[in-house]
This record gives C-alpha cells, structure tokens and sequence, in this order.
C-alpha cells in the first residue's frame, strides 16, 4: 500500500476531479485516494490528457467522459477497483485496445471509472494436447496467433482491428473477422473465464473441456459488451494451422455479378474459410495504398481462400474458380505462394487505413443480411449513398453475409455528420428489411442502441434487460450501451452538459 | 467440402409461415401465464436436472421443418421436430446439423436443445449452442420472445440462444429454431485401432491421443473405449484415403461404424479423456478432443463455483419468479459447488 493522497495527479495541478463539483468531491477524493492505496499513484490517472484519451474509442461518437482511469495489472486488483466502485456508487467500463467502432468502451454516464486492461498482457499457459491457452485480457489478439505459430496452431477469430484490439476487448464484442466463415466468431473460441461480477464477486465460469455445468454463463457474457462483468482470465481454443492454403482473387464487371458468385459458392455446398468482397472504389483506393495487385479495371473483386488438407484444396479451388467464371468473373487468379497470398490480404486489411486518401474521415458500418439477399441490399445501399451525395466503399464478409459499407466524408464540413448517420440509419433498416439483423461483429454500443427497438420487440427486449439485472441489478458496468433505456438517453443529454473538469 | 445438391426437396415457402405463426400462438396460449407447466419432447433424456412434477400440465412444442435454406445454411424447424425428420430433411440438401445424429427416433430437436449435450461430430462440428441462430421460446409470462436472427453471425443485444440452450427448459421453452447447417462431406470413413496409452512419465496427458490430433488435420470424431480407438476421417476422397493410410501405419483398419454413445456424461479437461474414462472404472466411450467420457455408470458430481451457482439461482428466479416453467427440473441438480477459497486457480 502506498501514495498519498491524490498524488501525482493533483501534484501536476490537471486532476479533473478535485476541488470543482461541489457536492460529490469528499467522496471523489476517498475513492481516489483508496484506489491509490491500492494500486499505487502511478496506475490511478486523472489529468486532463489522459481523462481526454480514454473517454472515446475508434467510433465517432464524442459523447463520453472518464471520471478516472485506473491501470490494474492483477484479477484482485480489478476485483479491488470493481469493489472500491460499488461502495462509493461509481460506474465503471472496462477498456482494451479502444478499437471498437460501436462506442462500447465509451464511457457514458456518471463519468465512470475506466479500468484499461491493456496491461493484463500475459499469455498465462499454452496447453497443446488440451488445444487451449490461459490468457489475460490485455494480450492482443495477433500476439496470441505469433505466439502460436511456432506451435502449430492459431487464434481463429482474425478482426481487421486484430493488431491493436485485445482478447477481452475480443471477447466482450463477440469479434468476427474474415475467416470466421469456416472457423465461427469468438463465442465459439470461448471456453472459460474468470469474471470479476459488477458486485466485487468472482466467479470461474465455462469449463475448459465437457458439458456446460447449469445456464452457458460462459456464453451470455460473451458479446455483452462489458456490461455483465470484467473477464480477467479467459481460456480460449487453439486451432490448427491448415496444413493447405488456396487464396484466389477474382475481378467482375460489376458488383452485382461478384454477390451472386458468392452466393453462389456458398449455395453448392462450398464453405471456404473466408470470402470477403470489395467494389471499385476500394480496389482503387487499396492499389494506390499498399499496391496489393488488384485489378484496376474491375467494378469488384472478391478475395475468397480455401484451407484443409491438400487434395480437397487443390480440387476445390479448381471447382469454384470454375464457378467464378460461371458467375461473370473477367479473370481468376490463385496466389501463386506465400508472398502473393500475404499481399492480397494486405490489401484487404490495409483498406480502411486507404480511405484517408480519399477522404479524412469515414463511418464504417455493420449490418448482416441472408446471403441470398446481398445483391439487392447492396444496389440500396449505392441508392442511399447517392441520395445523399457521400462516398461509399464496400469491403465485407461476403460470405457471410456481413455488410461493411464505408461512408467517407469530411467532418468540417457542416451538416455532413448528420447526413452520414442518415445514410447510417437507412442503411440499417434495408438490411433489417431484408432480414438482417443490426451487427454482425461490431455490437450495439451506443451506436445502434436506438435501433434495438427496429429488430426487437419490448417483450424481447425485457428479456435481455433481466440478463442485466441479474448479474448487475446496480447497473454500475458500462451503463449506457446496447439496450434502449430511457435513463440511457437522459444519460447521454446529461453528459453533453458536464463541464470540463469536473467529476460529478 | 460438400459436392453439388439439390435443393428441391424444401418446403415450400408458400403459406406454411402463417400457419407456423399460428401454431406458435397456440403453443403459447397452452403454456399460458399461471399453472406449473412441463414441456415434453421425446423424453429420451427424462431422468437428467432433476425429476419432473407428474402434477403439472404438459404441452408440447410445435413439430415440423418450417423452412430448408441450404443456400443459406440454415434451417428453420419447429422444437417438438423428431431429430430423424430434421435430419431426413436436410440429407435431401446434403447438408447436416450438429444435434446428436444417432438419437433415439423419438429425440426431438427441443428436447436435444434443452439437454444441450453435443453428440459423436462435436469434435467437427462444436456443441449444440454454437448452431443456433435464432430462437423464438416462450416467457414464464406466456408471451412470445425472440432473440438472434436468421443469418450466420449477430451480435445484435444479449444473445439468449445462448441461456435457453441446455437450460432444461427452466427460463422459458423454445417454440422455434434457426439452425445453422454444414455441407454433408464428400466422403466419411470410420476406422479403428489399438487403444490408447497412458505415458507414465506425463499420466495426465492422453499421449497417444495427442499424437493422433497432431498426425491428423481435423478429423471428425475421435472416440475411445477401454480396448480400441475410434478415428471418423472426412472430406475429400483423396484427403481421406491418405490420412486412412497413415493410420493404418499405426494398426487401423476401416469399420462400418464407431461405437454409440453411452447414456451417462463425465467432463473432464480437454485431452485427458482417456484417463477420464479409465479413472471411472466402467466401461465408457470418450469423446477425444472435447473432455466428455460417456459410461455406462454416472460419474463424478460435475463441480461449479459458488458464485456462477448463484448467478444460476438468479436467473431462475429472475426469468420464471413462480417457479413454473418446468417444476422440478434444476440445471445445478447433482453438481457439486466448489468452495469460494479455490477460486483465481486456473482449473
């Protein structure tokens, strides 16, 4: 136990808490005084710059303000945080990598305290003949499959954020990612955790082999976007690295015919590992970046690979290039070794940081459909971007059906905002219509919740809010996201109001 | 990966989705908001989470494949659907999903649901939660809930497909599912051999076990009784007949058929479900790969935390207060809770 009081943050005269809010500050000043006892005053931060990084994510939404950010390096000293919080009445949001396009690390409400996991990065046991690996929540998704490689093995879930975003940040949104076609997304890469509950307590949830012993906890804690309690060690599945890789890229005339070849893939009974589409605007856009060898003259490409053992690759790749071609494809090219491979998918992964090029900011979406609907989803989608004069690229899971319209535009420019999360919004309900659904590997966040009520009726929606109630009937972890409150409103009306400095 | 199918099999979309609608309101308006009721699929597995209340009145889910959609890879099915009429119908698309596939006739796919348990290809295939998509169940209230959609990936609010699945029917009871399906493979064979070994230098781990994972890409099924191994190879012809040479190197040789599972359900780690199944002292059939041994006796008490035992406890009564929805049934029936102090292990 050390630190005295308020320490290096009142010291460097920035401490945002002290001093201003008038009638809160004695017990600000005891949580943060015990929060520093705990973990020492150089993990307990409230300066200006640092409350100001934490308070957003890689969405665009501005709406949040960290009261406090602490740094635990240990499951008690989270479970002392979460402790420290219940007793003083303070929310708290648990935080990763930041990379979340939902605003779901964002904190909202009483400017709660934000626990950032980033240095909870060790992977605790890696376990080959029981194929899993004990880690803490802070280690980066790409570190694991690094660490793996040399084993043989992987960590399927492969998000594009999956060099900066972190196992619990993973966890929490129930991450997708290109090859979650053939693999599944995370929920299946679960096996266990250890959750610090929003009471303090701790349970040990999921097995790490067998039968689920009573409700799949396990499984309803995963996707809930932090707001059924803090993983603090999770045991997640190792998959063997595929002993045959086949990766194809094949341009089309238009985007309509590289939709119905991916439907039409999946439709013969093909489940490649992954299928990921992009559109002119993309391909340019990617070529001027990273020159990842995409044809330039096509209206779309589609980046689809196959893996297994080497004889049903090799014949498979044969068959539906075939299929391809049968679908309008102007050419079908099959990486010829492990450079050209790791180049187009270069140029995959490289897409989103390719739009600055065209415009310094954008508005990436989520939305899934049924796959056979794509092609009429995606015309609407052109539809609705024209209507309102904004860039749109197109760069998704196409073979899962998973939409990720790109909406490039220049927040400077007045009104344009509004008009992006118009688009947003209509984009969401063509997809609905279709019979989508809101997010296929983004979450709700901040971002759709007031679209919860388009997919859910409130009888489903009571439902998920008695999930919340039973593990967090104070509603202290990271209120204010996923579902549709009218205290969650009232929430984001106040936090609009509260001045700079001040803790409330 | 799967050879080409037909699809014109399906049910016809024409105006089964109204009449399903209605069956849905009348499964509901069985269960209404007052009495105890049970929910009775087949019951195949009617002595597992506790005994049913004989006294309370019975209703059961509506039956029927609502809509194939081997496009999509998923099927829409009604919960009182014998597993065999499921299955039938979608072998008419080559496609499978991954409910238990040597059920009893008269297993249902709600009653697979409520149980939760995975059967002989939850090495390939992932257990039974993995695959539903979609759920439509009624509350202990007598109201109509959904939650998921009819697509392959969501993450759209707190996912209950994930609660209700081997909940026993102890939260609500599901009326209605979206499955996902796969590809039916090219080519299945089952091969057999000599029986695992235990290192004694590393007794904890299967070695042998290790080795076949390690040889072997991703086969579909490993199962091991006390005298001989069972290996299930698919996919391509040539992928299968390679992988089937290299284990006859190891004394397999192909059979018909692996063994049936056995009635009664023993967790252990990943890995170690040979020692598992030897340590029970009967005769048992292990699932290699996914830490279940099946046996002919009931085994060990399965252990869970205090604290997510309580959690359980919580969502009952939050989700049925009255206690009406499956009287008698309890999900932590003969588990064991572990004492709190024990907690922060990894295992």
């Amino acid at each position: 136990m050390k630190g005295s009081r308020h320490g290096s943050t009142k010291e460097n005269g920035e401490n945002a808490a002290l001093g201003q809010a008038s009638g809160h500050t004695m017990a600000v000043d005891l949580l943060i005084r015990e929060l520093e006892e705990s973990l020492g005053q150089d993990r307990v931060r409230a300066d200006r710059i640092e409350i100001g990084l934490f308070s957003g994510d890689a969405s665009t939404f501005d709406l949040g303000q960290a009261g406090l950010v602490c740094m635990p390096r240990t499951s008690s000293e989270v479970q002392t945080i979460i402790e420290a919080c219940n007793r003083h009445q303070r929310p708290f949001v648990a935080r990763g990598g930041g990379t979340g396009l939902a605003g779901g690390a964002i904190p909202c409400g009483e400017r709660p305290v934000v626990i950032a996991l980033s240095g909870m990065d060790q992977i605790l046991e890696v376990d080959v003949s029981a194929r899993l690996a004990w880690v803490e929540p802070g280690v980066i998704n790409l570190d694991l499959t690094r660490h793996l490689t040399p084993l043989g093995y992987h960590f399927a879930p492969d998000p594009s954020s999956q060099q900066a975003s972190t196992l619990g940040g993973n966890l929490a949104n129930n991450s997708g990612g290109p090859h979650c076609l053939s693999y599944g997304v995370t929920n299946a890469h679960i096996l266990a955790m250890e959750l610090v509950l929003p009471d303090g307590s701790v349970a040990m949830i999921g097995q790490d082999g067998g039968d689920a012993v009573g409700y799949d906890l396990r499984g309803i804690v995963v996707g809930s976007e932090g707001m059924l309690g803090v993983a603090t060690k999770i045991a997640v599945k190792l998959t063997p690295n595929p002993p045959a890789i086949s990766t194809l890229l094949a341009s089309f005339p238009t985007v309509r015919q590289a939709a119905s070849a991916v439907t039409s893939v999946i439709a013969n009974g093909y489940v490649p590992a992954a299928i990921e589409l992009m559109d002119r605007n993309a391909v340019k856009l990617i070529e001027d970046f990273v020159h990842a060898g995409y044809p330039r003259d096509a209206e779309a490409v589609v980046l689809l690979e196959l893996d297994g053992l080497e004889a049903g690759v090799t014949a498979t790749t044969k068959e539906v290039s075939h299929l391809m071609t049968g679908a309008g494809a102007i050419s079908v090219r099959c990486a010829a070794d492990d450079a050209e491979r790791m180049l187009l998918w270069k140029g995959r992964k490289a897409a989103f940081g390719a739009i600055s090029q065209a415009q310094p900011d954008y508005y990436l979406h989520d939305t899934v459909v049924p796959r056979t609907r794509l092609v009429e989803v995606l015309d609407e989608v052109y539809r609705i971007a024209e209507k309102y004069e904004l860039m749109v690229i197109n760069v998704f899971h196409a073979g899962d059906g998973n939409l990720h319209p790109i909406l490039a535009y220049d927040a400077r420019e007045k009104g344009r905002l509004e008009l992006v999360h118009q688009a947003g919004r209509e984009i969401v309900e063509a997809s609905l219509a279709a019979g989508g659904v809101l997010s296929g590997e983004h979450g709700i966040g901040v971002e759709k919740q007031a679209y919860m009520s388009l997919m859910f009726s409130s009888i489903d929606l009571a439902q998920q809010d008695l999930v919340r109630t039973v593990f967090d009937p104070e509603r202290l972890s990271n209120p204010g996201k996923v579902l549709p409150t009218g205290a969650t409103c009232a929430e984001l009306q106040y936090m609009n109001h509260v001045p700079d400095g001040v803790w409330a | 990966m799967a050879p080409k199918h037909s699809n014109s099999n399906h049910p016809s979309k024409g105006d089964l989705p109204r009449t399903w609608a209605a069956q849905t309101l009348a499964f509901a308006a069985a269960v209404g908001d007052t009495r105890p009721v049970t929910c009775v699929g087949g019951q195949t597995h009617w002595s597992l989470a506790g005994t049913a209340d004989s006294t309370a009145d019975r209703v059961s889910a509506p039956s029927g494949v609502v809509d194939v959609l081997p496009e999509e890879m998923l099927v829409r099915v009604g919960a009182g659907t014998p597993l065999v009429e499921l299955a039938q119908a979608l072998f008419a698309v080559g496609q499978q999903v991954c409910l238990p596939q040597d059920a009893d006739p008269l297993a249902t796919v709600g009653g697979a649901l409520a149980v939760g348990h995975g059967g002989r290809l939850q090495l390939k295939l992932g257990p039974p939660r993995d695959s539903v998509m979609e759920v439509t169940y009624i509350t202990a209230q007598g109201q109509i809930s959904k939650s998921g959609g009819p697509v392959v990936k969501n993450v759209s609010g707190f996912d209950m497909c994930r609660l209700l699945v081997g909940s026993f029917g102890t939260l609500g009871f599901i009326s209605e599912v979206v499955l996902r399906a796969t590809p039916i493979p090219a080519v299945s064979q089952w091969l057999v051999g000599p029986p695992q070994a235990l290192d004694p230098q590393t007794p904890e781990v299967d070695q042998s076990a290790t080795s076949l994972q390690t040889l072997l890409h991703a086969p579909a099924s490993l199962l091991y009784t006390p005298t001989q191994t069972y290996v299930l190879l698919e996919g391509h012809a040539m992928d299968v007949k390679n992988e089937a040479t290299m284990l006859g190197t190891q004394g397999f040789e192909p059979v018909s058929q692996g063994p049936t599972l056995l009635p009664h359900r023993i967790s252990c780690r990943r890995g170690q479900e040979y020692r598992a199944g030897v340590d029970s002292g009967v005769d048992f059939v292990a699932l290699g790969g996914v830490g279940v041994v099946t046996s002919t006796h009931p085994g060990p008490k399965p252990r869970i935390d205090s604290v997510a035992a309580s959690l359980n406890r919580r969502l009952k009564q939050h989700f049925d207060p009255t206690g009406r929805m499956n009287p008698g049934r309890d999900v932590l029936a003969g588990t064991v809770e572990t004492d709190s102090a024990a907690r922060g292990t990894l295992r």
